[in-house]
């Protein structure tokens, strides 16, 4: 059984850039919510 | 659609010397970061739970045979009610749609395996221990959370232990949920085969990119809910309770802007999937793809600004009422399209009627009659009146089960052959469809009835007239209860039928790349070299 391709290094970093903003996405709604309600 | 210029030369299938499939027994599913085997596992772990899930709802339909309490107490019959929904909305339809996402969107977009393989991992091992606590909560002192699958207070914040287990099954999902739809949303942005752009992938992928983005929004705000729910509970904050200044309403708004959403997650990949079948089926290009794709951004967009309408009953400025309502309204426009669009493809089309199209044509009918009454329940004065009553169940069972669920199955005779390498036995995949469209129907339509009637729901006991179309909607539910285990079976017997050889492309009409670039059974690695798409 042959081995899938591996992604370009231009893809992995492309793919780190988006899941990194994606993920700063997610911490800023929970992050912003939770600061609003806890320090009203 | 798009057409890829490779044949059947860039699985390397046939490359015995280059051996490296899969390790053997447990570690095989601990350790894999294989997007097929951790796709197996989520639909595995999802019928597991949508069969404890159906349990529970087979308890609750017994104990509403008849009048006066029957089999279970008041309390447990409320616990099973409430664990009912969370296990069938975050234990089954979710990890479905989410199985169904890491089989076919690799193969779809040309992709070697999801972006981040052992985030994939961990995504899914996270499903157990939330299940565990979940369903383990019916084991603790005082029994499984009682305040129905919205998780209201004050209720929620009065009963013991198995809340706060439930909470914590809830963050563990949504990290879960946020995880997989970073990796969805990354694997379809990046790692597209050269010249598959945008508009040229498959409805399926289209629709999971705009549900993971749903989840990706409305997951943190579901995280802070239930935070603030625990700091309720043992921190001193009052922030849904009355008496120290508080107000559950509040609770309502977050919850809602949350769970509108999530209904829209759980529909979403269900209209993807519904758009792969048909054209397969009519053997005819999907009619109005760009328009599909409009539509379902459009759905999703909408989705963030009706919450409202769930909540038409406590005391919103008419204002509010009514902006809640003409957006709901509006939302059936987009849905509407994707109607006719699915319609108008069929039309003139050389179509034949196997397993997959009957339980998409079986989706198109039902949910169409979901979303009307969706519709029914958008006008405000309507819906003050009912508002929780069987109505809404009425409602929200077609919309999530012959939408949803039927979807699903669906998507299962499907893709069975290319997952598997066998077909399924067709005249078993009949009587299934069958069985479940006569059961569901049976089931759900007299809830109607019951709900414009004045019947509550989430109640053990009911008036005396109600008794005969609750009779009806038990046995109904046990026809479709029980036609599951055929599903079971027919899927068992699919993997075990090796006489049963399916060929490479069994679907004369289907054109996404898993049909059309890969063998079948699709090798445990796909794409030696990537394809390029014209």
């Amino acid at each position: 059984m042959a081995d899938s391709h591996k992604p370009t290094p231009q893809q992995r970093r492309n793919a780190l850039l988006t899941a990194g903003v994606l993920a700063a996405l997610v911490l800023g709604i929970y992050g912003v919510f939770m600061l609003k309600v806890f320090s009203a | 659609m798009s057409t890829a210029t490779h044949a059947h030369d860039t699985h390397g299938h046939d490359h015995a010397h280059e051996h490296h499939g899969p390790p053997a027994g447990f570690t095989r599913w601990m350790y894999t970061t294989n997007h097929k085997d951790i796709g197996t596992m989520y639909l595995w772990f999802s019928f597991t739970m949508f069969l404890m899930g159906g349990t529970m709802a087979l308890l609750i339909r017994a104990e509403l045979f008849q009048p006066g309490l029957q089999l279970v107490e008041p309390q447990f019959f409320n616990s099973l009610t409430t664990v009912h929904g969370l296990v069938m909305v975050f234990g089954a339809i979710m990890p479905a749609f989410v199985g169904f996402a890491n089989w076919l969107i690799p193969m779809q977009v040309g992709a070697a395996d999801m972006a981040f393989p052992r985030m994939n991992n961990w995504s899914f091992w996270l499903l157990i221990p939330a299940a565990l606590l979940l369903v383990g909560s019916f084991f603790v002192p005082g029994g499984a959370a009682a305040s129905g699958w919205t998780l209201y207070p004050p209720l929620i914040i009065q009963q013991g232990i198995s809340i706060d287990m439930t909470i914590l099954a809830v963050h563990i999902l949504g990290a879960s949920s946020i995880m997989g739809s970073i990796n969805i949303i990354t694997t379809i942005l990046n790692m597209r085969a050269p010249g598959l752009t945008l508009m040229k992938m498959p409805l399926f992928v289209w629709t999971w990119l705009i549900t993971a983005y749903l989840l990706i929004a409305v997951m943190p705000v579901l995280a802070g809910a239930v935070t603030m729910l625990l700091t309720d509970r043992h921190f001193g904050t009052s922030f849904f309770n009355a008496a120290g200044g508080g107000d559950p309403t509040m609770f309502l708004h977050i919850f809602w802007f949350f769970g509108h959403p999530e209904v829209y997650i759980m529909i979403l990949p269900a209209f993807g999937i519904v758009s792969q079948i048909i054209p397969a089926f009519a053997r005819k290009p999907l009619f109005g793809y760009a328009s599909m794709v409009y539509a379902t951004a459009s759905i999703a967009i909408l989705s963030f600004i009706v919450w409202g309408h769930h909540m038409f009953t406590v005391g919103m400025p008419a204002a509010g009422n009514l902006f809640f309502m003409y957006a709901t309204m509006l939302i059936a426009v987009p849905t509407g399209v994707k109607i006719f669009n699915w319609i108008s493809t069929m039309w003139k089309g050389s179509m034949t009627f196997e397993t997959p199209m009957l339980f998409s044509v079986g989706f198109l009918c039902l949910f169409t009659i979901g979303g009307f009454s969706g519709l029914v329940l958008a006008i405000t004065p309507v819906d003050i009146t009912l508002h929780n009553t069987y109505y809404v169940v009425a409602h929200f069972h077609y919309v999530l089960v012959s939408g949803a669920l039927f979807s699903i199955m669906a998507g299962v005779y499907f893709w069975l052959p290319k997952w598997t390498g066998h077909m399924y036995n067709e005249g078993l995949g009949k009587l299934h469809f069958w069985l479940s469209m006569i059961g569901f129907n049976v089931a759900f339509f007299p809830q109607h009835f019951l709900g414009l009637a004045g019947m509550p729901r989430r109640i053990p006991d009911y008036a005396l007239q109600f008794t005969e179309w609750n009779q009806i909607s038990t046995i109904g539910a046990f026809i479709f209860g029980v036609s599951q285990l055929l599903f079971l079976y027919i899927v068992i017997d699919t993997i075990r039928s090796s006489h049963r050889k399916a060929p490479d492309k069994p679907w004369e009409g289907a054109d996404s790349l898993e049909w059309t670039h890969l063998p079948t059974p699709a090798p445990y690695h796909t794409f030696e070299t990537q394809p390029v798409i014209k």
